[in-house]
C-alpha cells in the first residue's frame, strides 16, 4: 500500500461518528495495519448490451472441442487470445473465460434488464419491469462496504433509449425490491459527487460540498426541534428520519477527512469528462471507476457500458449496435464486432494496468478485484440465454479457481450443464453470503432432472 | 375507556410492583370477564409497545436483580402443570425443552426461549386446545414475569411490534368484535404516515420541472396482502438519500428561475420570505409559520455569507422539499379533547385523511373550502363529502380499486413464472398474460362495484368475466369503424357516436383508458378520434397481414392466440369483441378467476396450502403461525402421484396442527391446473393423467353452517358466500386498508355499524365506506401517552 494511502487511512479512521461505519472502518484500520486477510474485495461489473457471442471470446484453440456433457476447464495462460482481446494478453494470468452457463429463467431479446444479474424473468421491450431482489452486485457491494457503497456509473440508459446524461436507471441493477441502483450518466457530474470534496472539479464543485454540510446540519436542527411536537409514540418514525441525516453528516465529514487521499488519487480534469464522443465517455466513466476505488471511496462499480441504441462513431463505425445486432451497415456483424471488441478489451485492460499499479498487501489492488465483464442479453444480440459468457480480469483475492483458467460448461440441457443462478451463487458464497441458491431456478432443467441450484463447487477454493 | 387507561398504566409499574398477582387480578376484574385475554392482551400490546421501546431506553441503569420468588412461586410451577409432559427433556417436541430453563432471564440466559414461552402463551397457541387450559390469571402472570424480566435484561419482545402488523390483526376475537357487547368510543392513535408512492406520483409535479427526473422515494415493498399500513413504514435513509437526489434536482432547475439567485445583492426579508413561503405551499400545503421562514432564512443568510445567493437559494429551496410533513402526514388530532379524552381531526386533517383514503391526491378544492368554512368538523359533515366524492365520475378514486388488489392478491399474478412449453403456448416471451389477467380481474372487480349491490357476494360468485387484452382492444375499435366506416370517412362523428365508442370499451372518459386497458405503450394516447381509429384500423391490417374480415374481427393476433385458454376457450370459440362480460361454467367469482388462481400457484404447479390459508385468514379470520424454521418445507417428487398425494407428509401430526387450517381448503380449487384452467384430470410425467379429487371438508370455522364436507372449490365458495362471518372478515380488511392499521376491539362500534351500513344499503360498498371513512375510528385521534402532552 503506498504511504498516502495507508496515512489517510488511519486518520480517517480516528473520524467522527464512526459507530455508524463501522463495518468499513474495521477493514480499513485492519488494511492500515497491514492485515492482509482483511483486504478488502473489490468488483466491478461492465454490462454491454447487444450480447457477447461467445465464440467471439473463445481463444482459437478451444474452438470446436466440444466438451460433451463435463465441464472443459483449460488453462488459458498459454494459449493466444482472439486479436481482438489482444490488450488483455499482458494479464492472462489474472483472466478467465467462462461460457456455457445459462439464464433460461431470464428474459430473452434486447435485454434481459434485472435478470442478468438478478436471475429471474422481467420487462418488456421498453419496460425495465419489476424489481424482486437486489442484484448480485448490490448484494456483493452490501458484503463490502465503503463511503460510496455501490457506484453506478452509465454511458448509457435503458437498452433502446436514446437517453443519457444525469442520473440514469438503466434497469440492470438494484439494491433491493423495488429499488433500483442509480446510475451517473454524465461523468463531469460524478467526478463531483466523488471528487468534489476534495478537488474543484468545476468552479463551485468543493464549495458546493462544503455548503451541503449546512443543509445537513439545518435538517438535522429542524427534525431535532419539531420531534418534541410530536406524539412520543411516533418518534420512532421522525428518529428514523433524523437518522438519516446524521448518517448523510458522517458520510460528509468522513469525505472531508478522507481529503487528501481522495485528492492525491482524483484523475485530474479535463474535457474528457464533458465530451459528448461515446467513446471518450466511456474513458472517463472508467477512469473514475478506478480512481475510486483507489481512493478507497468505494468497492463495487457497475458500469453501463453502451446500449443498442449508441453509435461507436470515434471507433469509424457508421451503424448503431442495433443495426449491428440486424446485420445492417457496410461491414459483416463479426467485423464490427471485433472493432467494437478490441476497444472494449482496450478500456479492460487499462483499468487493469492502473490497479496493478497500486501495490496492496502482499501483491497489488489487481490481485484484491474482479473486472467481470457480461452482457444484459445473454449471447446474442436477441438473447436467447442458452449461454452466459463471462470475461473476468482480476485475482478476486484469491477467493476462486478462476484467474487463467478457460471453462466451458456442457451445453443446456446436457448432464452437467449449469447456470447463471449457479454462477451467482458461486459469487456469493465465495464472499461471504452463505446463500444456497441465488435467483429463480431453471425449472425446465428441474423437471428434466437435471439438477442445478447451487454454487459451482469446482470453482470454490 | 377505563380499559384502555388502566392497561396503559400497567407497563411502568411493572418496575416497581413486581409482584404479580394482584396485577394481574385487576387487569381481569377490569375487563368484562367474558373478554378472552388474548384480546385483551393484545390491545394492550397494541397501545403500550412503542411507550416501552422508549421508556426502556430512559431509564438509567441500576443492578439487575431476577425475580426469583415470583419464578419459583407461579412461573416455575406453571411451566410443570402445563407444558412440561410435551417440552420436557425426552419428550422435547419440537425441539422446545424447557424442563431446564433459566430463571435468570433479567441476566439475558435463555432470552430466545423465553420469548418463545410469551409468544406461545399470547397467542393461545400453547397448551394446545386439546389439552388442559390454565386459567387466565395464570397465564396472565407468567407472562407479565417474562415481559418484566426481559425489560430488566435490557430486552423487549418484538412480539408486540409484530401485533401491529397486517398478518396478526386477526388474532383479535372475531365474535367479540362483531357481538355489539364492547361500548368503548373509536379513535385511531394520534400519528405520522409515510406519504405513499402514489401520492408522491400526482404531486411532484409541483416541485417545478426537475420531477420530470425524480425517482420513486417511498416504495412499498411488494408484498402479498394489504401494504400501506401507518406503523410500519418509515423515512429511513433509503428514503432520504431518493429523498435529497429530487430535491437536488428540482433545485437545480428552480433556480434558474429564481430572481434572488440570479442577483448578487442580498434580498430584503420580505423578498425572502415570500419566496420560501411560495415553494413552501407548494410542497408542504400550508402557509409556513413565522418560526419555519425565520428558520429558512437563517439557512439561507448562513450559506449566502459563504457561497453566494445561488447556492444559499438552492439549499433552502432543498431543504422546503425535505420538511417532514411532505414525508409524513401528520395527524394528531387538532380538535377539542371530548370526553374520553379523544379529539376530533381539524378540518384540515380530515380535508387531507378523506381525499388520500380515496383519490391519492391532496384534497380538492370542495374539501378545503369546506374545511375552511367549518363544514368538516362532524361524522355527518365527513358523510357529505365522503358521498360527494364517490358520487363523481370525474374524480379518480384508485384506492377503491387497490383495496380490491391487496385483498384478493390476484394483483401478484405476473409475478409467478409460467413456462410456455408446459402449458402449450402460454406465450410469455415479450408479453407477461398474467399481468393481462390481472387487468381482466380488474374488470371483473370494476363492473360488480359499478352495479355496488351485494357486492361482497358477487365478489365471490359471479360468473361475469372479461376477456381482454390488446388485441380484444383493437378489434373493437375495428369492429366499430366498419359499423360506422363511411360516415367516420365522411369526417362525421357526432357526440353520440363518439360515446358509443365509449360505451363498448367500458369507459367513462378516455383518461380511464390506461387505468383499464393494458396497451401498448404507443396505443397508450388513443383519445377515441377519428385519426386514432384509422391509426388502429392500419394496425390491424398489418398485424393480422390479411384483409379478411372474419379473421380482422373475430381472431386474435398470433401473439395473444392462446390467451383465452385460461378461461377454457380456443381462440375461435368467441370474438372477444367489447362489450362484455362472458358468463363461464365452472366458475364462481374472483376465487376461480385465473388471475387468482395463478397468483395463488407455484412455478409448475397449483398451491392448496396458499389458496387455502389465503381462505381461512381472508374469508375466515382464521390464525396460521408462521411456519417453524426447522420444517423441511419441500413437496416429495414423485411422478406416480397426484400433488394432493404428495402433500400427505404433512398430513402428520407436527405439521397437521396448523397443516389441517389450509390444506383441506386448498384441495377443493384442484378442479383448477396452475394456469387457472378446469380440468378433471391431473396431469403426471409422461402423460399419465388420474382424477382430481377435490373433495374435502371445512372444520372450526366457529360458524356452524359453514362447516362440512364440499364436493369442489364451487360449492365451498357457494357457501362461504352465504356466511355472515365471511361478510364480516372482508369488512374487516376495508377497515384496515382504509383506517392503515390493524382492528381492535375499541373499534368494535365501528365495525359494528359498517357491517350494518351495508346490509342496509343492499351490500352497497359505497355504503360501507361512507360508514368507515365517517366513523370515530377513521375522524377521532388519542395520543397514547397522557403525560407526554
Amino acid at each position: 500500500m503506498n504511504p498516502t494511502r495507508r496515512h489517510a487511512l488511519k486518520n480517517l479512521s480516528l473520524g467522527a461518528g464512526s459507530f455508524l461505519l463501522s463495518p468499513f472502518l474495521r477493514q480499513v484500520e485492519l488494511q492500515a495495519a497491514g492485515s492482509s486477510n482483511a483486504l478488502p474485495n473489490r468488483f466491478v461489473f461492465v454490462v454491454k448490451s447487444s450480447g457477447i457471442i461467445p465464440d467471439g471470446i473463445t481463444p482459437d484453440a478451444f474452438k470446436g472441442k466440444d466438451s460433451s456433457g463435463s465441464l472443459f476447464n483449460q488453462d488459458l495462460t498459454n494459449v493466444p487470445l482472439p486479436s481482438s482481446m489482444h490488450a488483455l494478453e499482458p494479464f492472462k494470468d489474472q483472466l478467465s473465460i467462462v461460457q456455457g452457463l445459462s439464464g433460461k429463467m431470464c428474459r430473452g431479446g434486447h435485454s434481459s434488464w434485472f435478470g442478468m444479474m438478478g436471475v429471474y424473468m422481467t420487462g418488456g421491450e421498453f419496460d425495465a419491469g419489476a424489481v424482486i431482489r437486489a442484484t448480485a452486485d448490490a448484494e456483493l457491494a452490501k458484503l463490502n462496504p465503503a463511503p460510496f457503497n455501490h457506484l453506478g456509473l452509465a454511458i448509457r440508459g435503458k437498452a433502446l433509449s436514446s437517453d443519457y446524461g444525469g442520473t440514469m436507471y438503466p434497469g440492470i441493477s438494484a439494491v433491493g425490491p423495488g429499488q433500483e441502483l442509480p446510475f451517473q450518466g454524465s461523468p463531469d457530474i460524478a467526478y463531483e459527487q466523488l471528487f468534489g470534496s476534495a478537488v474543484a472539479a468545476s468552479s463551485g464543485a468543493e464549495k458546493r460540498f462544503k455548503l451541503q454540510g449546512n443543509l445537513l446540519d439545518f435538517m438535522v436542527d429542524d427534525i431535532k426541534k419539531v420531534s418534541k411536537a410530536i406524539p412520543s409514540s411516533e418518534h420512532g418514525k421522525m428518529n428514523a428520519y433524523l437518522n438519516a441525516f446524521e448518517e448523510l453528516q458522517v458520510r460528509h465529514s468522513k469525505l472531508s477527512s478522507m481529503k487528501e487521499q481522495i485528492a492525491a488519487n482524483a484523475p485530474g480534469y479535463s474535457d474528457k469528462f464533458t465530451s459528448t464522443v461515446e467513446e471518450v465517455r466511456q474513458e472517463a466513466q472508467f477512469d473514475l471507476a478506478t480512481a475510486a476505488l483507489i481512493a478507497g471511496l468505494t468497492n463495487v462499480v457497475t458500469i453501463r457500458l453502451d446500449n443498442v441504441d449508441m453509435t461507436y462513431k470515434k471507433l469509424g463505425i457508421d451503424e448503431h449496435n442495433h443495426g449491428i445486432g440486424h446485420n445492417e451497415g457496410t461491414k459483416s456483424q463479426t467485423e464490427y464486432r471485433e472493432i467494437i471488441q478490441q476497444h472494449h478489451s482496450e478500456l479492460l485492460a487499462t483499468m487493469a494496468g492502473k490497479l496493478r499499479a497500486v501495490p496492496e498487501g502482499d501483491g497489488d489492488m489487481l490481485d484484491n478485484t474482479m473486472i467481470i465483464f457480461l452482457s444484459d442479453s445473454s449471447d446474442n444480440h436477441h438473447g436467447t440465454g442458452m449461454e452466459w459468457p463471462y470475461l473476468i480480469v482480476g485475482g478476486g483475492g484469491g477467493k476462486l479457481k478462476l484467474p487463467g483458467r478457460y471453462l466451458r460448461y456442457p451445453k443446456y440441457g446436457e448432464k452437467g450443464c449449469r447456470t447463471i443462478g449457479d454462477w451467482w451463487t458461486t459469487l456469493l458464497n465465495a464472499y461471504g453470503n452463505p446463500i444456497k441458491y441465488y435467483g429463480n431456478e431453471d425449472l425446465v432443467l428441474k423437471q428434466n432432472g437435471c439438477s442445478h441450484a447451487g454454487p459451482l463447487e469446482e470453482l470454490l477454493v | 375507556m377505563s380499559l384502555h387507561r388502566k392497561i396503559n398504566a400497567d407497563p411502568p409499574s411493572l418496575q416497581t410492583n413486581p409482584f404479580i398477582q394482584p396485577q394481574s387480578a385487576l387487569l381481569t376484574r377490569t375487563l368484562n370477564t367474558s373478554v378472552r385475554f388474548s384480546a385483551m392482551a393484545l390491545i394492550a400490546a397494541l397501545f403500550c409497545s412503542s411507550k416501552l421501546l422508549f421508556a426502556q431506553a430512559e431509564k438509567t441503569t441500576t443492578p439487575i436483580v431476577s425475580d426469583k420468588k415470583a419464578f419459583d412461586d407461579s412461573v416455575s410451577p406453571f411451566l410443570t402443570k402445563y407444558c412440561a409432559d410435551c417440552h420436557g427433556e425426552s419428550s422435547n417436541e419440537s425441539g422446545v425443552v424447557l424442563s431446564g430453563i433459566s430463571f435468570d432471564l433479567a441476566s439475558g440466559h435463555d432470552i430466545e426461549l423465553w420469548n418463545t414461552v410469551l409468544r406461545q402463551l399470547h397467542l393461545e397457541e400453547m397448551p394446545p386446545t386439546d389439552s388442559e387450559q390454565p386459567e387466565p390469571h395464570e397465564r396472565d402472570a407468567v407472562m407479565l414475569w417474562i415481559n418484566a424480566e426481559l425489560k430488566k435484561s435490557g430486552n423487549v419482545s418484538d412480539l408486540y411490534s409484530k401485533l401491529e402488523s397486517p398478518s396478526f390483526a386477526n388474532y383479535v376475537n372475531h365474535e367479540k368484535l362483531f357481538s355489539g357487547e364492547i361500548t368503548a368510543e373509536p379513535f385511531s392513535p394520534a400519528r405520522l404516515w409515510r406519504t405513499s408512492p402514489e401520492v408522491f406520483e400526482n404531486v411532484k409535479s409541483n416541485y417545478g420541472e426537475g420531477a420530470r427526473d425524480f425517482r420513486q422515494p417511498f416504495p412499498l415493498e411488494d408484498k402479498v396482502g394489504i401494504k400501506d399500513y401507518a406503523n410500519l413504514l418509515f423515512a429511513d435513509s433509503a428514503v432520504v438519500s431518493v429523498l435529497m437526489s429530487n430535491a437536488a434536482v428540482a433545485a437545480d432547475e428552480l433556480i434558474k428561475r429564481s430572481p434572488i439567485a440570479s442577483s448578487d445583492a442580498r434580498p430584503s426579508d420580505d423578498i425572502l420570505a415570500s419566496a420560501i413561503s411560495e415553494h413552501f405551499r407548494m410542497v408542504v400545503y400550508r402557509e409556513p409559520l413565522k418560526a419555519e421562514i425565520r428558520n429558512y432564512s437563517e439557512l439561507f443568510r448562513k450559506t449566502a455569507t459563504e457561497g453566494g445567493n445561488a447556492e444559499a437559494m438552492r439549499l433552502v429551496l432543498m431543504a422546503v422539499m425535505l420538511h417532514h410533513e411532505s414525508v409524513y402526514r401528520v395527524e394528531i388530532g387538532l380538535g377539542e379533547e371530548d370526553a374520553y379524552g379523544r379529539r376530533m381531526l381539524s378540518g384540515t386533517e380530515m380535508a387531507f385523511a378523506i381525499a388520500y383514503a380515496l383519490t391519492d391526491r391532496p384534497p380538492d378544492a370542495a374539501l378545503l373550502q369546506a374545511a375552511q368554512e367549518g363544514r368538516l368538523s362532524s361524522s355527518a359533515d365527513a358523510q357529505v363529502q365522503v358521498a360527494r366524492i364517490l358520487k363523481d365520475d370525474a374524480i379518480d378514486k384508485p384506492r377503491i380499486l387497490r383495496f380490491f388488489q391487496e385483498f384478493f392478491g390476484y394483483s401478484q399474478a405476473h409475478k409467478v413464472f409460467k413456462d410456455e412449453d408446459r402449458s402449450g403456448g402460454f406465450a410469455y416471451y415479450g408479453e407477461n398474460y398474467p399481468a393481462m389477467y390481472e387487468k381482466d380481474a380488474d374488470f371483473f372487480v370494476m363492473n360488480i362495484l359499478e352495479k355496488d349491490q351485494d357486492v361482497f357476494r358477487q365478489l365471490l360468485t359471479s360468473d361475469e368475466y372479461y376477456i381482454i387484452n390488446r388485441a380484444t382492444f383493437r378489434n373493437t375499435v375495428y369492429d366499430f369503424y366498419k359499423k360506422n366506416q363511411q360516415q367516420l370517412d365522411a369526417g362525421e362523428y357526432p357526440e353520440a357516436k363518439q360515446k358509443e365508442l365509449l360505451q363498448r370499451l367500458n369507459l367513462k372518459g378516455w383518461h380511464e383508458l390506461n387505468v383499464k386497458y393494458n396497451l401498448h405503450n404507443f396505443n397508450k394516447g388513443f383519445d377515441g378520434s377519428v385519426a386514432a381509429i384509422k391509426q388502429i384500423v392500419e394496425e390491424q391490417y398489418s398485424w393480422m397481414d390479411t384483409k379478411d374480415e372474419d379473421i380482422l374481427l373475430h381472431r386474435m393476433q398470433a401473439l395473444y392466440e392462446k390467451y383465452p385458454m385460461v378461461y377454457d376457450l380456443r381462440d375461435d370459440e368467441q370474438d372477444f369483441l367489447l362489450p362484455q362480460p362472458y358468463k363461464r361454467p365452472n366458475r364462481a367469482g374472483m376465487l376461480t378467476h385465473p388471475a387468482w388462481l395463478i397468483a395463488h400457484s407455484l412455478n409448475d404447479s397449483t398451491d392448496p396450502i396458499r389458496r387455502g390459508k389465503w381462505v381461512r385468514e381472508r374469508l375466515l379470520g382464521g390464525v396460521i403461525p408462521d411456519i417453524p424454521i426447522t420444517v423441511d418445507a419441500s413437496i416429495p417428487e414423485d411422478h406416480t402421484k397426484t400433488l394432493r398425494e404428495r402433500l400427505q407428509k404433512t398430513e402428520k401430526a407436527e405439521c397437521w396442527r396448523c397443516h389441517k387450517k389450509m390444506n383441506p381448503l386448498g384441495y377443493g380449487f384442484e378442479i383448477y391446473d396452475d394456469f387457472g384452467r378446469y380440468r378433471a384430470e391431473e396431469s403426471l410425467a409422461k402423460g399419465d393423467t388420474r382424477p382430481v379429487n377435490a373433495r374435502s371438508e371445512l372444520a372450526d370455522t366457529g360458524e356452524q353452517k359453514l362447516d362440512g364436507e364440499f364436493k369442489d372449490a364451487l360449492e365451498l365458495i357457494d357457501r362461504l358466500a352465504e356466511s355472515d362471518k365471511v361478510r364480516q372478515c372482508m369488512i374487516r380488511h376495508v377497515f384496515r386498508y382504509f383506517m392503515g392499521r390493524n382492528e381492535t376491539l375499541n373499534d368494535s362500534k365501528t365495525l359494528v355499524s359498517a357491517d350494518r351500513a351495508y346490509l342496509e344499503s343492499g351490500g352497497s360498498f359505497k355504503a360501507l365506506l361512507i360508514s368507515l371513512l365517517s366513523s370515530d375510528s377513521f375522524l377521532y385521534r388519542k395520543t397514547l401517552e397522557p403525560t407526554s402532552r
